[in-house]
């Protein structure tokens, strides 16, 4: 198996006013699943494009196992990437889609068949292989992609944003069969996307990237609970902030005092409060008396305004427990000191 | 759909093959006088005679395939990464060169041709063959861009990205990935190029000085001199590479052909 560094990676395209990447370091353990997440254009393809070996960094080291793979080509260095769209080679049958890189380096014919079969049987496809690619499915078409670059076995595995062009279904399938794949065959995976849910559920630690810099790296649960900035906080759903400053284990802001987690910095800071995080009612600690402004049902959820004093919350609670509430009413809720995460 | 394309086939050879029939019975008529249907005397002699060394039909045709060869050949080496270039990128002035490009199919052939004869002659190209060929691109090079510039336009480059990376050599990329998606456009390009250039004859007369004679302009003598036979026999000979790549492009010009489309999205 084999683990990625990724050192200082720079990417500066002639007459471009933004450096694509800058500064990009990951340390990707060995048949781990990584995600690159962000808006589109913020640098992601760009990254894989390197590690991919197809294109040439500014500055900066890739490095498969600690030894550096800058300057190899794709078939020595072991990585192959998949991209967005399937691109099928439309003269080709699917069997010989499959079979492309193995005929590239002259395997024997025999050998290049019967590993074929077997990739088609592992993308559930196994009838296909006669077809062309344009009698294919969307969905079929994105699994022979993938059947494509793993026939050669490959050291790294870098996937371009593999589920956006699959509808709802298709793309849980997907999803599955690619978790499934890569656990199996323990393959060090690196996939782009711009869906958080998406790298959420797919993968063992993301990398948050914006406008090329390197936001955050680690654990998905990481990223809800312990965000290093407000930036990263709002990018998975946070959206309450209050400004205030932390002082023997207490967070003094307009709300009054709060009790926090142990071990936050003293200082000034910001507060975090998860929208899923305010509780209704009141507890031993950390209770406020709130006046509900509106009321909002989005089905598995429903959302509240509220009023604290001079702050506005936003609060996402059980639909079934605010069914009853009306606009106006005073309730109170409390926050859970070990749900409370200070920002910079 | 198969009663359609019959149809059109019909229609086809009724288009192309019966105006050519008066040329053809003329290149067998030894007399044939108003108001006879028929020639009055059959005779092999307009035959003998073009084939013969004395009318220069034989040498011509070397000459004139030679000529739309060589035009041919430059036209795909500078139309098709031209046409690449329009087709796959924006870039600053692309408008600008697409009209320049254009240019010579809008402006009459034998303006720039009585214009170029003064430039060509300054520079020892007119006269020549050389100077024959190089004038023949100005109306071939257009449709040889534009071709490719539309079966670039539906290629995405990305394939070759990703053949590269399950592990084929740039060679092994354009051989396998390239080539195929953009050949079909090639043969529809070069086809036109070598028949556009084959039909010259203002641009051949006005550039060649009547010393480059191509087969139009013997043909062209004989239709002035009145001698309709010869003129048939040669008329015969001159149509064979038309009716060849009509032949050998029929399947793909009717049936469902990737001729003139590359990679599709």
């Amino acid at each position: 198996m084999t683990s990625i560094q990724i050192t200082g990676l720079c990417k500066i395209y002639p007459n471009a006013a933004h450096p694509a990447l800058s500064n990009l370091s990951l340390n990707i353990p060995a048949g781990s699943l990584t995600a690159l997440l962000g808006p589109s254009g913020c640098g992601k393809t760009t990254a894989l494009k390197i590690i991919a070996g197809l294109l040439a960094p500014t500055s900066g080291d890739v490095a498969f196992n600690g030894s550096s793979v800058l300057g190899q080509t794709p078939d020595t260095s072991g990585a192959v990437m998949v991209f967005q769209n399937p691109l099928l080679f439309p003269h080709m049958t699917v069997a010989e889609n499959i079979g492309f890189g193995l005929s590239m380096r002259h395997l024997p014919k025999a050998e290049i068949a019967a590993r074929v079969a077997e990739m088609l049987s592992l993308i559930q496809l196994p009838n296909l292989g006669p077809r062309r690619p344009s009698q294919l499915s969307g969905g079929q078409a994105q699994r022979v992609a993938l059947a494509r670059a793993l026939i050669l076995r490959p050291r790294v595995l870098l996937l371009d944003e593999p589920l956006s062009n699959l509808d709802a279904t298709l793309r849980s399938e997907m999803r599955d069969l690619i978790r499934s794949l890569q656990r199996s065959l323990g393959i060090t995976t690196i996939f782009v996307t711009h869906d958080q849910e998406e790298a959420v559920v797919l993968a063992d630690q993301i990398a948050l990237i914006l406008d090329g810099r390197l936001l955050q790296f680690g654990a998905p649960e990481a990223f809800f609970k312990r965000p290093a900035t407000q930036t990263v906080a709002r990018f998975f759903g946070a959206n309450n902030f209050i400004p205030g400053k932390c002082q023997g284990g207490l967070f003094t802001s307009a709300l009054g005092a709060l009790l926090l987690p142990p071990a936050m910095p003293e200082g000034p800071a910001t507060l975090m409060i998860r929208p899923e995080n305010i509780q209704l009612g009141a507890a031993p600690t950390n209770t406020l008396q709130a006046i509900l402004i509106s009321r909002t049902y989005l089905g598995s959820q429903t959302r509240l305004n509220l009023q604290v004093g001079e702050v506005q919350l936003e609060a996402s609670v059980n639909p079934d427990a605010a069914a009853t509430l009306t606009a106006g009413a005073a309730l109170p809720i409390n926050l859970p000191p070990q749900t409370l995460w200070l920002l910079p | 759909m198969a009663r359609l394309r019959r149809v059109s086939a019909v229609l086809l050879i009724i288009w192309l093959i019966l105006p050519l029939i008066p040329l053809a019975i003329w290149s067998f008529a030894g007399v044939w006088r108003y108001p006879n249907l028929l020639p009055q005397i059959w005779s092999y002699r307009p035959w003998s005679f073009a084939l013969s060394d004395q009318s220069g039909v034989l040498s011509s045709l070397a000459l004139t395939a030679g000529i739309a060869l060589a035009v041919t050949l430059i036209s795909v080496v500078i139309g098709v990464p031209a046409g690449r270039a329009l087709g796959l990128y924006t870039f600053r002035g692309k408008a600008l060169v697409e009209l320049i490009i254009l240019a010579p199919i809008i402006v009459p052939g034998i303006a720039v041709a009585l214009g170029l004869q003064t430039v060509f002659i300054g520079l020892g190209l007119n006269n020549t063959v050389t100077g024959v060929v190089l004038v023949h691109l100005i109306p071939t090079l257009p449709y040889m861009v534009l071709v490719m510039a539309a079966v670039f336009a539906a290629y995405d480059p990305l394939a070759e990205d990703q053949a590269r990376s399950l592990g084929a050599s740039p060679a092994q990329v354009f051989r396998h990935v390239t080539l195929p998606a953009v050949l079909p456009g090639i043969v529809v390009g070069a086809m036109f190029t070598f028949l556009v250039s084959w039909g010259q004859y203002i641009l051949t007369l006005t550039i060649g000085g009547g010393r480059v004679q191509t087969l139009p302009l013997i043909m062209f003598q004989f239709v002035v001199s009145g001698r309709n036979d010869i003129t048939g026999a040669i008329a015969m000979i001159y149509i064979l590479p038309g009716v060849l790549i009509l032949i050998l492009t029929a399947r793909h010009l009717t049936g469902r052909s990737a001729a003139l489309t590359g990679f599709g999205r």
